[in-house]
């Protein structure tokens, strides 16, 4: 009974010592310490109301279950490497224009484009979303959206990515065993081997069939340089740019896709050209414009049937945007191929 | 010690009870609590070798003489209770006073007690002188201590126990409170440094949330758009093969 004791004892004494900081563990990841002095300057720079609202939300994401927040880290890390960019051609391209205005002002358009582009984004990709997952998001409130998110994405890299190491696998004619050690790495590093393979095969199509339609040499070569994951947000852009022109189907004919799909883009310029109207009549007049360009570009390509383009005026700015992600994303036949890997292919 | 170690003790106590036999231990050895508990059944084995150790011992025998004195004093005091009520019938017979039987009795109750103490004495004097006489097996004293001694540790080890539970409690407030307050610190902001501007500074858990914090708006709108670009590129691939 002694050593049971003991035993008791010792459990206790060790889950005393070493009991998890679960709650700092899931709401903040550990994180390096650059990253968190980077937030702490940007905190610095809060006025008093944006730090009381920020504390507001902190209580509100400590609420959350640990899916959620973990997710919602995920999520916002994308979102501020996305407005780091933004803030970047920004300073490019209308420095001298964003130099006339209060901090506060060019954050709050820097917002407002990456809320743009992110829609755009999340329209291209709603149409390859399984529709019952797509549902389930639209109808869960948004609290829940990113524990459905999540769960969606921990399954793909547990079902879809084997399969996908399988085909890539079998396309690169890599030994059996080599395609099993990868299929049954763990969810992160599975993700990442589908990236690395399809790296090697874009490669490998180049080697047999030439460089992609207007890529240079060294343009490809510095593409290769880069780790799999930003090769494949290089290749993607490219990839976006070309995706109405490889397109053969007709009708819609790949000009008319092409036109709308540049009048559907978000375009930061505007947003900042029209940075001293307050934020609710600029997205209104944004909105106007884009919804001009579109009904354009869908009259002029003949890319609705009749009946649909004379009834697009009577439709609320959310049914019309619904319609056009439709046209471009959303069709029973995509507009471009779809491969499984493979600059030419794609 | 478990609850069944208890639940055996106690079935063990209430066979000890009164004039434990063998036969009753032996039935106690079934109990299938002894199939997992070696501190019981050595418990039991003693307890057994104690009663076989009774058992062997002869029967006490009053001497001829103490037994003919002792029934004598006892018929004594029977002839003295014997004349008492034969006189209290009497004096119920010719109308005695209202109390006398009760006022004689209390009287006499004093000296009664006494005599009978002094019986009670001499009995057990006798019974003392007696054992010296019996022949005492060899080993006996070593076997009786080894067999009491569970009882006669007992105080030890409850007093040693007492302090492992102490122990016990002691350690699992401290976990306890290691808990609360991680929770408490990582619940809330407990600034200790001030920023740059004089302000409290932040919550570094809160800090590693500033993305969520500034993007909250974004993140929690209608629009599920939002939330879908930010699917990373590896699961944007996956989306390929589905």
């Amino acid at each position: 009974m002694i050593p049971v004791r003991a035993a008791f004892l010792a459990l206790i004494a060790v889950s005393t010592l070493l009991v998890p900081d679960r709650q700092g563990a899931a709401s903040a990841a550990p994180q390096p310490v650059p990253a968190l002095e980077s937030a702490r300057r940007r905190w610095e720079r809060f006025s008093p109301e944006e730090k009381e609202r920020a504390k507001e939300r902190y209580g509100r994401f400590l609420a959350m279950s640990e899916e959620e927040r973990e997710q919602l880290i995920e999520s916002a890390r994308r979102l501020r490497e996305r407005t780091e960019r933004v803030q970047g051609e920004l300073a490019g391209k209308d420095a001298q224009r964003l130099s006339t205005l209060a901090p506060e002002k060019r954050r709050a358009l820097v917002r407002e484009i990456v809320a743009d582009e992110s829609r755009a984004v999340g329209a291209r990709l709603r149409g390859q979303f399984p529709e019952d997952v797509l549902a389930r998001l639209e109808k869960a409130r948004p609290e829940d959206r990113a524990r459905y998110f999540r769960r969606f994405r921990i399954q793909q890299r547990d079902r879809v990515a084997r399969y996908a190491i399988g085909e890539l696998g079998k396309r690169l004619a890599l030994p059996a065993d080599e395609i099993r050690r990868m299929q049954e790495l763990p969810g992160d590093a599975r993700c990442e081997a589908v990236l690395d393979l399809r790296k090697r095969l874009s490669a490998l199509d180049v080697e047999v069939s030439g460089l992609p339609p207007g890529i240079t040499r060294e343009k490809w070569d510095a593409w290769l340089a880069l780790p799999p994951e930003e090769f494949f947000e290089v290749f993607q852009r490219y990839h976006e740019s070309r995706i109405f022109a490889q397109s053969k189907s007709a009708p819609p004919s790949p000009e008319a896709l092409r036109a709308l799909f540049e009048a559907s883009r978000p375009r930061p310029g505007e947003v900042v050209a029209l940075a001293d109207l307050p934020a609710e009549e600029r997205r209104a007049r944004i909105e106007a414009d884009r919804r001009e360009r579109c009904t354009k570009a869908l009259r002029e390509g003949s890319l609705l049937p009749p009946a649909e383009l004379e009834a697009l005026d009577r439709k609320t700015h959310a049914e019309f945007f619904d319609t056009v992600r439709r046209v471009l994303w959303n069709s029973g036949h995509p507009p471009w191929p779809r491969r499984l890997g493979g600059p030419l292919a794609r | 010690m478990t609850g069944d170690c208890r639940d055996f003790r106690a079935a063990l106590e209430a066979e000890l009870l009164g004039r434990p036999s063998q036969e009753k231990l032996a039935g106690l050895s079934w109990h299938a609590h002894l199939l997992g508990c070696a501190d019981c059944r050595e418990l039991l084995e003693k307890e057994e070798a104690l009663e076989a150790l009774l058992a062997s011992l002869p029967e006490p025998r009053l001497p001829e003489a103490l037994a003919r004195r002792v029934l004598l004093r006892l018929r004594e005091d029977r002839a003295v209770e014997v004349r008492l009520e034969k006189l209290l019938e009497l004096g119920d017979a010719a109308r005695a006073p209202a109390g006398l039987a009760a006022g004689i009795l209390a009287r006499l109750a004093p000296e009664r007690e006494a005599q009978a103490a002094r019986l009670a004495d001499a009995q057990l004097e006798k019974l003392l002188d007696l054992d010296q006489d019996l022949a005492v097996p060899a080993g006996l004293a070593a076997r009786v201590l080894s067999g009491l001694e569970p009882a006669r540790f007992a105080p030890a080890r409850r007093a040693r126990r007492s302090w492992t539970y102490a122990a016990a409690a002691g350690l699992l407030l401290a976990f306890l409170g290691r808990v609360w307050w991680v929770r408490a610190h990582s619940a809330g902001p407990a600034p200790t440094e001030l920023a740059a501007d004089g302000s409290p500074a932040p919550d570094p858990k809160m800090l590693a949330a500033l993305d969520v914090l500034e993007q909250w708006d974004l993140l929690m709108q209608d629009d599920v758009d939002v939330l879908l670009s930010t699917l990373g590129p590896g699961d944007e691939a996956l989306l390929d093969y589905r």
